[in-house]
């Protein structure tokens, strides 16, 4: 079974709900600090992802409040939200360093011949 | 948390509400009724907060002549589509009435291929068969040569469909959609510029909610698992019976209003072709009647009833197609074509095809009904 691969607007989701819980517009918010204003969620898309994570265990309501006479509904984490994160960062980090590994191998013969060359173009120019 | 104890829970007390959260409800409305009592106050909170926050300054003035942006009105019709059939939370009925669109639109795709394989075995039939120079169709080449490579096109075009079939069984959304464009296009254009009148608009709005059909699919992210396609065989294989048995009744129908042409059997090929062609615009037609027949009728929740609803509509969507189309066939009556000796064979070998397109269908129709079971039952 192949393990599932969650979306950047997912991750900085879930990203945001790691500290605190937080209701849909901090989510928001948080997701477009966290990634420098990178990501900036739709509403549709925001609550597209709140209810496929909420049906995988990802996250759950954690309280509600009314506030301007509209209701606020604060969401949380869950254990399997955590664990899921923790394998994206795994996954992520994991492609970054094979993807570092192989530009440092396409990029030392050039650093190497530009060295070697390096004197002799010093001697040319002056 | 049920619908019903959060609809409760949303029961707050109004406060005054602004143009622009009118209009934000409004959009709202696109929302299935259950994901609103759900959401609703939730969603406008946070759209008013969004847009407190973008320009805190003008916000009074916002809330005045506000208007949802492109945007947001994009991602809301999104996750209407999603809260209707993709979210598992919504209800039976709802779910129900998306798998018996989706093997609709499956069902149609079948035919479609079904009728690409057909046209082009009466194609090679026909390239092959000792017809004289004026009946034998011309090869591609000789059609770029002839025609242009835009008639090519048109007349080649509807092998799109067999490569969309199998994306689509793989979930391939976008190469689907460009398979379908490809297929489409030729069609629209030829049919617009017909001068068939007003009679060209029904097969135009036809093709063009077949293509959005498409896109809704794709947006939705079509996905086949292997147990829900050996379902799917059932409703392929009722389209492919209903389709063989309306083509042998159309057939027999020209036979007796033109019995002098029995023996032109040239044209009883290109008749049956022309009439496996048209299938994208039977198809189509059974895409829209399932959509609007499911849409307007109370589903239970079983899970054959998607099936059946789906077998259904198509079946019915064609037999109605095939009633009020009757104005393709009047232009294909046989015109003056020579007799050739070839023609009890080709006649045999038109009965054999449909007697074997029965027979497949009867099977893989029978083989799924049994899986269905199976998987009901486990």
């Amino acid at each position: 079974m192949t393990k599932p691969v969650v979306s950047e607007q997912t991750f900085f989701v879930l990203l945001a709900l790691t500290h605190q819980p937080l209701h849909g517009y901090a989510i928001v918010a948080e997701a477009a600090t966290l990634s420098n204003d990178r990501i900036a969620l739709p509403v549709g898309t925001l609550y597209g992802i709140l209810d496929r994570l909420a049906a995988s265990g990802a996250i759950e309501v954690d309280r509600e409040e009314v506030v301007d006479s509209r209701l606020r509904r604060y969401y949380r984490l869950t254990g399997d939200g955590r664990r899921l994160l923790e394998s994206e960062v795994a996954r992520q980090h994991a492609n970054a360093r094979i993807a570092r590994r192989r530009l440092a191998t396409r990029i030392r013969p050039v650093l190497q011949t530009f060295l070697r060359f390096w004197p002799a173009l010093l001697a040319k120019a002056s | 948390m049920s619908a019903r104890d959060s609809s409760e829970a949303n029961a707050v007390p109004p406060a005054e509400i602004s143009v622009l959260e009118q209009r934000y409800r409004r959009l709202l409305l696109l929302l299935p009724r259950h994901y609103r009592e759900l959401r609703e106050d939730e969603i406008v909170a946070t759209f008013l907060a969004a847009q407190r926050a973008r320009d805190r300054e003008n916000f009074d003035i916002a809330l005045r002549y506000g208007a949802p942006s492109w945007q947001e009105k994009r991602s809301i019709m999104v996750l209407a589509m999603r809260a209707r059939w993709a979210v598992d939370e919504s209800p039976a009925r709802s779910r129900i009435r998306f798998q018996a669109a989706q093997r609709a639109v499956f069902g149609m795709l079948t035919l479609n291929a079904m009728a690409a394989v057909l046209a082009l075995t009466a194609h090679i039939v026909m390239s092959v068969a000792p017809f004289d120079a004026e009946t034998r169709p011309l090869l591609p080449g000789e059609l770029v040569s002839t025609i242009g490579l835009w008639g090519a096109w048109q007349n080649y075009s509807y092998l799109a469909w067999l490569a969309a079939l199998p994306l689509v069984l793989v979930g391939r959304r976008w190469s689907l959609l460009t398979a379908a464009i490809i297929a489409q296009l030729p069609s629209v254009t030829t049919v617009t510029r017909s001068g068939f009148g007003w009679l060209t608009v029904l097969p135009v709005a036809l093709w063009l909610a077949l293509g959005v059909v498409l896109v809704i699919m794709a947006m939705c992210g079509v996905r086949l698992a292997i147990t829900r396609l050996k379902l799917w065989l059932g409703t392929a294989a009722s389209a492919v019976i209903f389709l063989a048995l309306i083509q042998t009744i159309a057939y027999l129908w020209m036979l007796s209003v033109a019995p002098a042409h029995l023996a032109e059997v040239p044209n009883v090929l290109l008749l049956y072709s022309a009439l496996a062609a048209d299938d994208t615009a039977w198809s189509a037609w059974a895409v829209v009647l399932a959509a609007v027949i499911v849409a307007g009728r109370r589903v239970g929740a079983s899970r054959d009833t998607a099936t059946w609803l789906a077998i259904t509509y198509l079946a019915v969507g064609l037999l109605l197609l095939r009633v009020s189309s009757g104005w393709p066939l009047l232009t294909l009556l046989p015109h003056h074509y020579q007799l050739t000796s070839s023609a009890a064979i080709i006649i045999a070998g038109v009965i054999i095809h449909i007697a074997a397109l029965l027979t497949v269908a009867l099977i893989s129709y029978r083989r799924s009904r049994r899986t269905g079971a199976e998987i009901n039952n486990a």
